[in-house]
């Protein structure tokens, strides 16, 4: 995988395709593997970028204070050294906190954002949910029991009842975390402080927000406070899912992605 | 037609759009049909739904007390899953029933929007309807066409929109004279002084500057009876500023409702 050096940090990264670009920014928990299936899709006709953020997969893990806009500036300065002056910007969970102190500091570089099951200001009970993750792993100090823990948090009631060999394979992806607990412990903070929610009216690129009916991390509430106060957006709400509704039902997100990338052209 | 049996009787309502539900509650001298020039712009973001009040069209009678009209409104959120995140709209006589609404099943539902209504008429006003109701008992509906366009419209949107006015009396004299006047007689009765202020709902206020049926000081005296009410007068139009003025009336309980956030939600 090829490596940028952005600042102290080694950021791993892929570079897909060619057309427009793509930058694509994981979340709290995982890393760039969480959007092979979108980039295996969107490279036909777009420059797909997605990365490994600091202190997660390959990249640079130092237990120390992060914040989200810590994170946009690593995405930023990835960018700037890939020659992206604009992209796409799509950001999933934290990925999509991130995705919005780019188009605060710096709206030249964002052709359009997508928010995808994310957040401006956690919402009472996403506050609480991602308290109780991040606990679980600083009580047992092991991802296994985290992944445990966390599972229900992501995926709706439906998927989790009858979907028991997928919701195993996530446990063993989440609990064979080999990235440092005190980075996510860290970057679980990030989440907490996040708060451009007064700042919001001052995006003025196209952006999609969506969203999962049932996600205890990132509410259709946080949605509804990004919808009301970014002027130039669209919501959709993936009813019957929840946090990892790209995975629930990935087909409906894919059409509602390239649905509204394509139109930005 | 959408007949739904609830507890005492048959209510028929119409829907359009998806997302959080908003109730619209029509007038005396009309039918739901009243809001068909608003209902696509507020279903771009909403789930609308608009019911004939008890009597009217296709919906049984719920007596000549208000309170049964309100009762029988109730009825309808658990008929059609509305949750407490619906909000309401009554206009005139609709607006009554919704105060009424809030007074006994405010629970239920959300904010309250109150179009050209108020907290009682005063005995001129309440003489009227008494009169209303005979001349309908003896004539039918066609004896009270006339008055009502009135009511409705100020006279220079009638002269300049007979086609309007036309629609409105053919969709007025389809209702049961029996039934309206019982209507008549809810609204000569009613008196909602004592409760109107246990109102726990937000409430936006409005009324047409011209507005005859229920002129701006019934209004004004509503808004100041309703805890933390916001009053909003909407200058040259009458009792009807959903017919008079659809997107003018869309625009003045946009931002109360959040309907621009809406309209940018769907469900997939």
């Amino acid at each position: 995988m090829p490596v940028a050096r952005i600042g102290r940090y080694d950021i791993h990264y892929l570079e897909e395709g060619s057309g427009p670009a793509v930058v694509m920014i994981h979340g709290l928990a995982g890393d760039h593997t969480a959007w092979l299936p979108q980039m295996a899709e969107l490279r036909d006709r777009y420059r797909v970028v997605v990365f490994d953020n600091r202190g997660a997969g390959r990249s640079t893990q130092m237990d120390e204070a992060v914040s989200t806009e810590d994170l946009a500036a690593d995405t930023i300065g990835l960018m700037e050294q890939l020659g992206i002056d604009r992209a796409h910007i799509v950001g999933r969970s934290m990925g999509g906190a991130i995705a919005q102190h780019i188009a605060l500091k710096r709206p030249e570089l964002v052709r359009s954002l997508v928010l995808c099951a994310s957040f401006a200001r956690l919402d009472p009970l996403g506050h609480r949910v991602l308290t109780n993750m991040r606990e679980v792993l600083e009580w047992r100090h092991n991802w296994r029991d985290h992944a445990l823990h966390s599972i229900q948090n992501f995926v709706g009631w439906r998927f989790y009842n009858s979907e028991p060999e997928r919701i195993a394979r996530i446990v063993d992806l989440i609990g064979g975390e080999t990235r440092l607990p005190e980075c996510y412990i860290r970057q679980n903070h990030a989440c907490l402080e996040h708060d451009t929610l007064d700042r919001l009216g001052e995006i003025s690129s196209p952006t999609l927000i969506m969203g999962g009916g049932q996600d205890p991390i990132c509410s259709p509430t946080a949605t509804q406070w990004m919808a009301e106060r970014i002027p130039n957006s669209q919501t959709v709400i993936f009813e019957g899912c929840s946090h990892f509704f790209l995975m629930e039902d990935a087909d409906k997100f894919m059409a509602q992605l390239t649905g509204f990338l394509d139109q930005q052209a | 037609m959408s007949q739904i049996n609830v507890n005492g009787g048959t209510l028929d309502a119409v829907e359009q759009g998806t997302g959080k539900p908003l109730l619209l509650l029509h007038s005396l001298l009309a039918d739901r049909s009243v809001f068909d020039r608003v209902v696509p712009a507020l279903a771009a973001g909403r789930r609308v739904v608009v019911p004939d009040l008890p009597g009217f069209g296709g919906s049984s009678s719920a007596g000549s007390a208000i309170e049964g009209f309100a009762d029988r409104l109730a009825e309808l959120f658990p008929a059609l899953d509305l949750g407490s995140d619906t909000d309401v709209l009554g206009n005139g006589f609709g607006g009554f029933v919704a105060s009424t609404l809030a007074i006994r099943h405010g629970h239920l539902f959300d904010r309250l929007v109150l179009a050209d209504t108020g907290v009682e008429f005063s005995d001129a006003g309440k003489a009227a309807f008494h009169t209303m109701a005979g001349r309908v008992r003896e004539h039918g509906m066609e004896g009270v066409v006339d008055i009502a366009m009135k009511r409705l419209f100020p006279d220079t949107f009638m002269e300049a929109n007979p086609d309007v006015i036309a629609e409105r009396r053919e969709a007025l004299v389809k209702t049961d004279p029996v039934l309206f006047a019982q209507a008549c007689e809810a609204l000569a009765a009613l008196d909602l002084k004592a409760s109107i202020g246990s109102i726990r709902n937000r409430t936006l206020v409005l009324v047409g500057g011209l507005d005859a049926a229920t002129p701006p000081p019934m209004s004004h005296e509503l808004a100041r009876s309703i805890p933390g009410a916001e009053l909003v007068e909407l200058p040259g139009l009458g009792h009807a500023p959903m017919v008079q003025d659809p997107d003018g009336f869309v625009r003045a309980i946009s931002g109360f409702l959040g309907l621009e956030a809406g309209a940018r939600m769907r469900s997939v």
